[in-house]
């Protein structure tokens, strides 16, 4: 599974071609649909509510 | 002291009953004594209470070879106000004052009148040499200090595991944003708390993105362990980012010093540590709307690109173009035949202009119309000439006629017939016997015919 961190990279990449006005049609519809999945799945990874704490022993 | 006390029991005969008054008033004696009025005792503060009225009781207690000794204290609300610190628990201290016994409870306490921590002096400096050393090696140079990663995955923990510490961060992190803590748990406070703490790091140091450091608010002592050299070592060598929360935000430690950020309270190193949820969500949102709107425009320049192409692409523009090109064409031709009768008409009239000239030049005319010309000039100039001839001819005989008569009057006949001869030779006349030479052949002119003679020898009339 990726990172929060990579998701973001990823999507902050996207944006930025998405921006380029080199970017092709074609390319910019295949890059908002990337985008919108991993604005979801980032989204998703936010939603955990859970906080896991693992605690060590003393000696390991 | 013991044996005395005896030897005065042993002076009485059989035994005697004595009265709690005067036990209690002989205790009060003994307590009493000098060698325990007005002494400092060093001890730590254990069971400490503050009355309502402002009376401080506690004990002070130390542990030698496990066995411990526990000294009953108490602070009048008059002499509590003078103290520059507020004692507590596990506090070591310096007290001043005397024994006394209470006799009303059977009890005997030690009334303190001044007190101070212990070695706070001594520590302060130790901390102070040790900040020199540390500072020496490095350690707190702001070229060191590192940037936590914005979105870490696991978050180690080093603090009492029974603390408030991990429950603050614990909360703090999960309201903010979802991610894995690792507790290793420590002892913050005691006498080997130190080694316990930088254990504690090097433990969890290499599970973990960023690690936190803390430690609730407590005395200068309880926080003595994160001054303490092997702490900040751990700090320092730890291969993730540290965050310091020792304390509270006017306590700094070596360890707050040396870590790569400092927090004024574990919640906020658990801030620190991880991004908000609820900012996370909104960055989220504008990147969506980005790629929205980018798509859009995008969409609708292709839109109106298209329309543009299509308004172009009609059949009448079409058309019209043609029309435009053809005209265009025709204009072209139209300029370039124009052109092209212009040339010719100009490479003729040049052509006919050398012509002419040439013609000028023709020997055929020219001779032509020159010999007429010479002709007449000739027939006039033979007129003329007939006739000026002819003048002169009358006027050269009338000369002639006139000049034969003084000739004969006066000419060389005459004088030759006078008897005078000329003597003629190489062509010439010769004027001087000077010109001759001897054995030349010369010819001799008379009046009525010549002769020819040879000289013989030239005789000069002057010595020449």
């Amino acid at each position: 599974m990726k990172k929060y961190e990579e998701l973001i990279g990823e999507l902050k990449e996207i944006v930025r071609k998405m921006e380029d006005s080199n970017t092709t049609l074609d390319e910019m519809v295949t890059l908002y649909e990337q985008g919108i999945i991993l604005v979801r799945q980032c989204e998703d990874r936010l939603n955990e509510v859970e906080v896991k704490i693992t605690e060590l022993g003393k000696e390991p | 002291m013991d044996q005395i006390t005896l030897d005065r029991w042993n002076q009485k005969e059989g035994p005697k009953t004595l009265r709690v008054s005067e036990v209690s008033k002989m205790i009060t004696r003994l307590l009493e004594d000098e060698e325990l009025q007005n002494i400092w005792i060093s001890g730590e503060i254990s069971n400490f209470k503050k009355h309502s009225s402002g009376h401080l009781y506690f004990s002070l207690s130390e542990q030698v070879n496990g066995k411990e000794s526990v000294i009953s204290c108490m602070i009048w609300k008059g002499a509590a106000r003078y103290l520059d610190f507020t004692p507590d628990d596990g506090m070591e201290v310096l007290a001043y004052g005397s024994i006394s016994h209470y006799e009303p409870g059977g009890r005997y306490s030690f009334q303190i009148t001044q007190m101070r921590p212990s070695g706070a002096g001594e520590r302060a400096l130790l901390i102070e040499s040790w900040k020199r050393e540390m500072a020496l090696k490095g350690w707190f140079n702001p070229e060191r200090k590192r940037v936590p990663p914005r979105y870490p995955t696991r978050i180690g923990v080093v603090t009492s595991a029974t603390g408030a510490v991990i429950h603050d961060i614990r909360n703090v992190i999960s309201r903010r944003f979802p991610v894995e803590i690792v507790l290793s748990p420590a002892q913050v406070q005691g006498a080997s708390a130190h080694e316990d703490i930088a254990r504690a790091i090097t433990r969890v140091q290499e599970m973990v993105d960023v690690l936190i450091v803390g430690r609730g608010g407590g005395s200068y002592e309880d926080l003595f362990a994160f001054n303490h050299p092997c702490v900040v070592e751990a700090i320092v060598r730890c291969p993730v980012p540290v965050i310091a929360a020792i304390g509270h935000e006017v306590d700094v430690t070596l360890a707050d010093l040396a870590a790569d950020l400092r927090a004024s309270t574990p919640s906020h190193a658990a801030e620190q540590c991880v991004p908000d949820r609820q900012s996370e969500h909104e960055a989220l949102m504008h990147m969506k709307k980005r790629m929205f709107l980018q798509l859009t425009n995008r969409l609708e320049a292709a839109q109106e690109e298209i329309n543009y192409i299509r308004d172009h692409l009609s059949a009448h523009r079409l058309l019209r173009e043609v029309r435009i090109r053809r005209e265009a064409l025709a204009d072209i031709a139209e300029r370039l035949e124009r052109e092209a009768y212009a040339v010719r008409e100009r490479a003729s009239s040049r052509l006919y202009e050398l012509l002419g000239r040439l013609e000028g030049k023709n020997p055929v005319l020219f001779i032509r119309r020159e010999l007429s010309e010479r002709r007449v000039y000739l027939s006039e100039l033979s007129t003329r000439f007939v006739g000026a001839a002819q003048v002169r001819l009358a006027s050269e005989r009338a000369l002639m006629s006139s000049l034969s008569g003084i000739l004969k009057a006066r000419g060389p006949e005459a004088i030759l017939k006078a008897g005078y001869c000329m003597v003629n030779s190489r062509g010439g006349v010769i004027r001087s016997c000077t010109e001759l030479t001897v054995g030349e052949r010369v010819k001799i002119r008379f009046w009525d015919g010549t002769a020819d003679a040879t000289i013989d020898q030239v005789f000069y009339d002057e010595k020449i």
